[in-house]
């Protein structure tokens, strides 16, 4: 199974060392795995300028990290974002890399669960996994949450998330320990 | 004279549904009674002025946010903007007493409004966190049909008039001090989905063919 992990470049001890778990943990014989640490430096942010989809189908006018990552993303089994909780909604540096995933899909619509949403450009997606770590999360903050990962799932092509709360190093192990079965699976 | 905060949240900048929508509701207010601030993000942040727009935003009676979704949620230098002011608001000393009353108007390139839901709940989560007085959000489906058709179906007709009155029910609660409770609304133009659907398609194939692209290579697999 190939693995990516995309995971923001952590301050917060804590989730650093959380991080690292996970990266020992998933980086075994038994799977491909890939780590990309993302700070919001190293990628534009999407600008809406709608080139991926109809001046070169598929491909990002920047070619930076962002568009390095649309290849590994559509190539994984499995694609693993690790990241600090904004209000119930991701890390300025993980939405930047969510906002330009965009070319993974064509402009044109499909009905999903009667919602209109975009059609797949590919044959396979990913399974969309979201490891929120916030200290103190409303519990708005985790509906958002849930609830966001969900649709951003639908959107790319899936039929909805994993989304894991951890708020303390203790909150890790059953998180990777969950992951492992469901991979298993 | 109140202080109103328009920001207009789309990373297109005036050339966008976003500031389409700000400009309509500006054309409701009577504007001799308010002191309007406009702030484009995008604009604040390339050329190093985002501490003006905070400055705006912490001396305003009420503040409306235009945005786009993006990935059913809000743009991404957006919700830079908004992070960064809320470090803005732990840094400095607030001697205001008032809360600003907070709006937010959201447009999706789907027909649903609903669509817009996950992104009105990040922005009123970030209500709580740095004190605004959350008022409530429109979400609108079909934002670069309303823009796009702006000529030629008026905001009256029976497509678009739903989303008129919530837009007209914001206008006027900006207008007003009205501090009962309202619930966040949804709403899109009157058009069967199955309608939007062809409307869209034709769209992004006209645009494909400007760049000389047939309609199959819009579905090219480049990796």
């Amino acid at each position: 199974m190939k693995i990516l992990l995309i995971s923001d470049n952590f301050t917060n001890e804590v989730f650093n060392s959380c991080l690292t778990y996970v990266k020992r943990e998933l980086n075994t014989e038994q799977h491909e795995f890939e780590h990309i640490n993302v700070d919001k430096e190293d990628l534009n942010y999407c600008i809406g300028c709608f080139s991926c989809w109809v001046k070169t189908p598929g491909v990002c006018i920047f070619k930076d990290l962002g568009a390095k990552i649309i290849k590994k993303y559509i190539h994984s089994d499995i694609a693993i974002f690790m990241t600090e909780l904004n209000y119930g909604s991701y890390s300025v540096a993980i939405k930047r890399v969510l906002d330009r995933l965009i070319p993974i899909s064509c402009p044109t619509f499909k009905k999903v669960n009667d919602e209109v949403h975009h059609e797949a450009r590919y044959d396979k997606y990913p399974e969309f996994v979201v490891i929120g770590c916030d200290e103190k999360p409303s519990v708005q903050e985790i509906n958002t949450i849930k609830s966001l990962a969900d649709a951003n799932a639908i959107n790319y092509q899936k039929d909805g998330a994993t989304t894991y709360i951890c708020s303390k190093e203790s909150d890790i192990k059953q998180i990777v320990d969950s992951l492992l079965i469901k991979m298993a699976n | 004279m109140k202080k109103l905060c328009l920001i207009n949240g789309s990373p297109r900048g005036d050339n966008s549904c976003s500031k389409y929508l700000l400009n309509f509701i500006k054309q409701q207010l009577d504007e001799s009674t308010f002191n309007i601030q406009e702030i484009n993000v995008i604009k604040a942040q390339r050329k190093n002025k985002i501490h003006e727009a905070y400055e705006e935003l912490s001396n305003a009676d009420s503040i409306l946010m235009s945005l786009p979704l993006y990935v059913d949620n809000i743009p991404s230098h957006l919700l830079e903007f908004l992070v960064e002011y809320e470090k803005y608001c732990n840094e400095i000393i607030d001697e205001k007493n008032t809360k600003p009353r907070f709006y937010a108007i959201i447009n999706n390139g789907f027909i649903e409004g609903t669509q817009n839901i996950n992104a009105v709940n990040v922005l009123q989560n970030f209500a709580e966190k740095v004190d605004f007085n959350w008022r409530f959000a429109i979400g609108i489906g079909a934002g670069e049909f309303m823009r796009g058709s702006a000529d030629f179906v008026k905001w009256k007709s029976r497509l678009k008039i739903d989303v008129y009155n919530k837009l007209v029910q914001l206008a006027d609660d900006i207008e007003s001090n009205d501090m009962q409770c309202v619930d966040n609304v949804y709403t899109n133009p009157a058009m069967l989905k199955i309608l939007f659907m062809f409307v869209g398609a034709q769209h992004w194939y006209k645009a494909a063919k400007k760049n000389q692209l047939e309609k199959k290579q819009l579905y090219y697999k480049p990796y």
